[in-house]
């Protein structure tokens, strides 16, 4: 891992947006409608907005300790004893977002373009370029995120476009029907996958170029995240009817087979297919370069690279064992496993850590201010 | 001139007859080369002229310095007598010999390379210092028009074999006394004079003191050309791209000068190199800033398509009709599988049977003696073309397929990116005939990270796509017209600035105008 140069505020915002339409523009659809029916696309509004002040919350962090990893900043702030607990539990957190993402893509890839190919090949596969990657650095991630970014919006748009034509606005229509309870739930497990995951992006933070402008970066390319997926849910909605976007695998490629532009753009769902494990691919990256970054942390090692094929191995096989099937991954992993603990660690453990933070500051400041006093 | 690495101890002696037997034996091997004593005054004074057949100009030698020699006789002589020899090298160095530059030397191996490169050394008795005249007459081609790097607006001349021509030539496009010549010997037999050629001040100072450093290690036996010092001085050895960008045309290497490049001249070949080289710097053409930007805009768009059409042509071909039938139109598909119907092999071997022996033709034009030329294309056309697909080897639909492919990979400007495109086409094809689309999404993923990730001399070989640089991105995918660049670009202290607004300079001048 190349550590030398760093990344430009642009660089940034690119992962930033990658990450969040990647694997949540498949998943969001389908999860709010589970909750909250023909009102989901209310949820992925309310989960916007909640999200961006996480990141806010985040950003804080970040700005209490410039260039410290959260790792780092834990050290500084629990002690040596508590932050290396906490840091261990972090680190199992990324490796197994790294193996769920894996094995995400990989079910994805089994669903829709390979149905024939075992998943261990094409974990294989994505593990092995995974880990090229990763050898390379996230420099280079970042510089090939940002040569992908332009045809990634020139998709988007033009899928948005050819999806119009589909629209029936009476599938949404009886509006605010679902009770706030089932919204609300809507909203927390939507607000889970693509903002209480942009935890992973404190651990690497270190590595941003600091600037004024990167806080705000992070601010802007998450509310552009979450337009994509509020559209994307809409469009859901909108064509498939809110019960068929519950069962269907994957809505979101669903709604592409159905376009059809005059006889002659139909079935482009592959090349949405390709979109889509093209940004999962970065993803899947991000969160592996953050287990390296977390370890190399933790166990304070200089040198990491003899690290990242051991560690490639592990994400690889927890990705084929975690798991058993597909529905159970769709089913108990997405809803019922992972909303509490993302709850758990994207958002209490923040809080708790800014709190501290504070609380130590203010201690800090009584002391000093105490001290200038003493010398009159 | 960086000589002394080849400058061995000894030198020439104050006897002139022991001058000549030291020379006689050292080419005592060589009949073109060619020793002359003249002796004045019944010998009492003798001159001792040396020179190579065929490398120096001889008629220039009867006339300006054997006819001096023979005319100033009693000049000669006169000194001779008043002064010693130290008399007689005087009258030479500053009356006799009428030539723009001379110089003295005591080294014998100074004089054997000057000998060499086609120069008159001249000994004179009793001195243990011999004049030097350059009198190179040898024989090379004059400059002539570009076989290469075709364009169809735009100056027509090339670069020639020789290293003075060429730097000549470079010089005069770029008439400011900020441009450098530098040069240096490389090779321990070959001595190839190569020149560094750069705008001092523009240039990227840690490219040029990476390509010195790089130029300094090379030990080799000889340079030939260009390429044989481009693998030495390119950091990255396991990538198939070019990150040294080479041209034969003077206004190109120009252009790439005053962008700050550093430009890499060799004696004895018409390509010149500049580094650094960049990706989008092989898409582009020299023509590309004499058309209208609407033009080249249009004409680079359509180059970038011929990229991938060239690197994907038959793995998509394969993948669709393998993996995602559902994408091809139904009619289409039914054409296709009716084509198909007749064909023994699947669609990647068949693809692979056409590629290769389109290599395999395009390397037999590429070698074959010119009076040939007709056989390889009736033999393309008719017998690979047509008879294949009458004897049902391989469909028609697939000989399009590998012809559109053929086509694009000729489009590229620079004939070095076509090379991997080539090579990477069959990696392609595999990883489509095994995972669909899938693999080629994964394919092109590993192409460009490893892209991103190779530098030429220290700089990003995917500048400006990323890291991202909005005012050279004009330069790119598209050519913007001059009128956009100016202010900004010129007030940002980016590296290599869009040749069309070369130097602060010349803008001024062009405001005043």
């Amino acid at each position: 891992m190349n550590e030398e140069t760093k990344l430009t505020p642009f660089q940034f915002s690119c992962l930033v947006f990658i990450f969040i339409i990647s694997s949540s523009t498949l998943l969001v659809p389908k999860l709010s409608a589970t909750f909250a029916k023909q009102d989901a696309w209310i949820a992925t509004i309310l989960s916007l907005i909640i999200g961006v002040f996480i990141v806010k919350l985040y950003i804080l962090i970040c700005c209490k300790h410039p260039s410290k990893n959260l790792i780092e900043i834990n050290e500084i702030v629990f002690g040596k004893f508590i932050s290396t607990i906490i840091s261990s539990i972090l680190l199992l957190y990324t490796v197994i977002i790294t193996a769920g993402l894996l094995r995400q893509l990989g079910d994805f890839l089994l669903v829709t373009l390979l149905s024939e190919t075992p998943i261990e090949v094409i974990g294989f596969i994505l593990i092995l370029l995974i880990t090229y990657i990763a050898f390379n650095g996230l420099n280079v991630l970042a510089m090939a995120t940002e040569i992908i970014i332009p045809f990634v919006a020139v998709t988007l748009i033009m899928l948005f476009i050819f999806y119009i034509p589909n629209v029936e606005i009476n599938n949404i229509l009886p509006m605010f029907e679902a009770s706030n309870g089932e919204v609300l739930k809507a909203t927390l497990v939507t607000l889970c996958y693509p903002y209480l995951d942009l935890i992973i992006f404190m651990l690497l933070i270190p590595l941003i170029k600091k600037d004024e402008k990167t806080s705000n970066e992070f601010i802007y390319s998450t509310i552009i995240g979450g337009l994509v997926i509020i559209i994307f849910t809409f469009f859901c909605l909108t064509i498939l009817r809110p019960g068929f976007t519950v069962n269907a695998n994957y809505p979101v490629y669903v709604v592409t087979e159905k376009i059809n532009i005059g006889n002659f753009i139909q079935r482009i769902e592959a090349l949405v297919g390709i979109l889509w494990v093209s940004s999962l691919i970065i993803k899947i990256t991000i969160c592996f370069l953050a287990v390296l970054t977390a370890f190399k942390s933790i166990t304070k090692i200089k040198d990491i690279s003899p690290f990242i094929y051991p560690s490639s191995v592990i994400c690889f096989v927890l990705s084929l064992f975690l798991f058993p099937n597909i529905v159970y991954f769709n089913q108990e992993t997405i809803i019922h496993l992972w909303p509490p603990l993302l709850i758990i660690i994207g958002f209490l453990y923040p809080s708790i850590l800014l709190a501290t933070i504070y609380i130590k500051d203010y201690l800090n400041k009584n002391k000093t201010s105490y001290t200038p006093k003493k010398a009159n | 001139m960086d000589t002394k690495q080849y400058v061995n101890k000894k030198q020439l002696e104050n006897k002139i007859d022991r001058n000549k037997t030291i020379l006689k034996e050292t080419f005592n091997k060589s009949q073109d080369y060619i020793s002359r004593e003249i002796s004045l005054g019944n010998g009492k004074y003798k001159i001792l002229i040396n020179f190579f057949d065929g490398l120096a100009d001889s008629k220039y030698i009867n006339d300006f310095i054997i006819e001096t020699i023979l005319n100033h006789e009693k000049h000669i002589l006169l000194n001779f007598i008043e002064n010693g020899p130290e008399g007689v090298l005087n009258v030479f160095f500053n009356t006799a010999i009428s030539s723009s530059s001379i110089s003295k030397t005591k080294s014998l191996s100074e004089i054997y390379l000057n000998l060499i490169e086609g120069n008159t050394v001249i000994i004179f008795d009793g001195i243990n210092e011999a004049f030097i005249v350059p009198t190179p007459g040898w024989k090379d081609r004059g400059v002539g028009e570009t076989t290469v790097n075709n364009v169809i607006r735009g100056p027509r001349e090339s670069f020639t074999e020789t290293l003075r021509t060429n730097t000549a030539l470079i010089r005069r496009r770029i008439k400011d006394e900020s441009l450098c010549c530098e040069q240096i010997r490389i090779g321990n037999m070959t001595k190839t004079i190569v020149a560094l050629m750069y705008l001092d001040g523009e240039v990227d100072e840690n490219v040029l003191s990476l390509l010195k450093e790089r130029l300094n290690k090379i030990d080799i036996k000889g340079i030939l050309e260009t390429g044989n010092i481009e693998e030495f001085i390119t950091e990255e050895m396991y990538t198939p791209f070019p990150t040294a960008f080479n041209s034969e045309r003077p206004d190109t290497v120009a252009a790439n000068i005053l962008e700050g490049k550093v430009a890499i001249v060799v004696d004895g070949t018409p390509f010149v190199l500049t580094v650094p080289a960049l990706f989008s710097e092989f898409f582009t053409s020299a023509d590309d800033y004499y058309n209208k930007w609407d033009i080249s805009s249009a004409v680079r768009l359509l180059r970038y398509l011929a990229f991938f059409i060239a690197l994907l042509g038959p793995s998509v071909y394969i993948a669709l009709t393998t993996f995602h039938q559902e994408m091809i139109p139904t009619q289409l598909l039914m054409s296709l599988a009716a084509q198909r119907e007749g064909v023994p092999f699947p669609a990647f071997v068949e693809a692979l049977i056409m590629e290769a022996t389109f290599e395999v033709i395009r390397e037999a034009g590429l070698r074959m003696p010119k009076p040939l030329g007709q056989a390889i294309s009736i033999v393309g056309a008719l017998v690979i073309g047509q008879s294949a697909v009458e004897a049902g080897f391989v469909s028609a639909a697939m000989v399009i397929v590998v012809a559109i492919t053929a086509l694009s990979s000729i489009v590229f400007p620079a004939y070095n990116m076509a090379i991997p495109v080539r090579m990477l086409r069959f990696l392609m094809m595999s990883l489509a005939a095994s995972f669909g689309l899938f693999g080629i999404a994964v394919g092109l993923f590993t192409l460009l990270i490893h892209l991103t990730s190779i530098r030429s001399f220290g700089v990003n070989y995917m500048i400006p796509y990323a890291p991202n640089s909005k005012y050279l991105l004009r330069d790119t995918l598209i050519r913007a017209p001059y009128k956009s660049f100016n202010k900004e670009i010129q007030n940002s202290n980016i590296k290599f600035k869009p040749i069309v607004l070369n130097t602060p300079r010349d803008s001024n001048d062009n405001e005043k105008n």
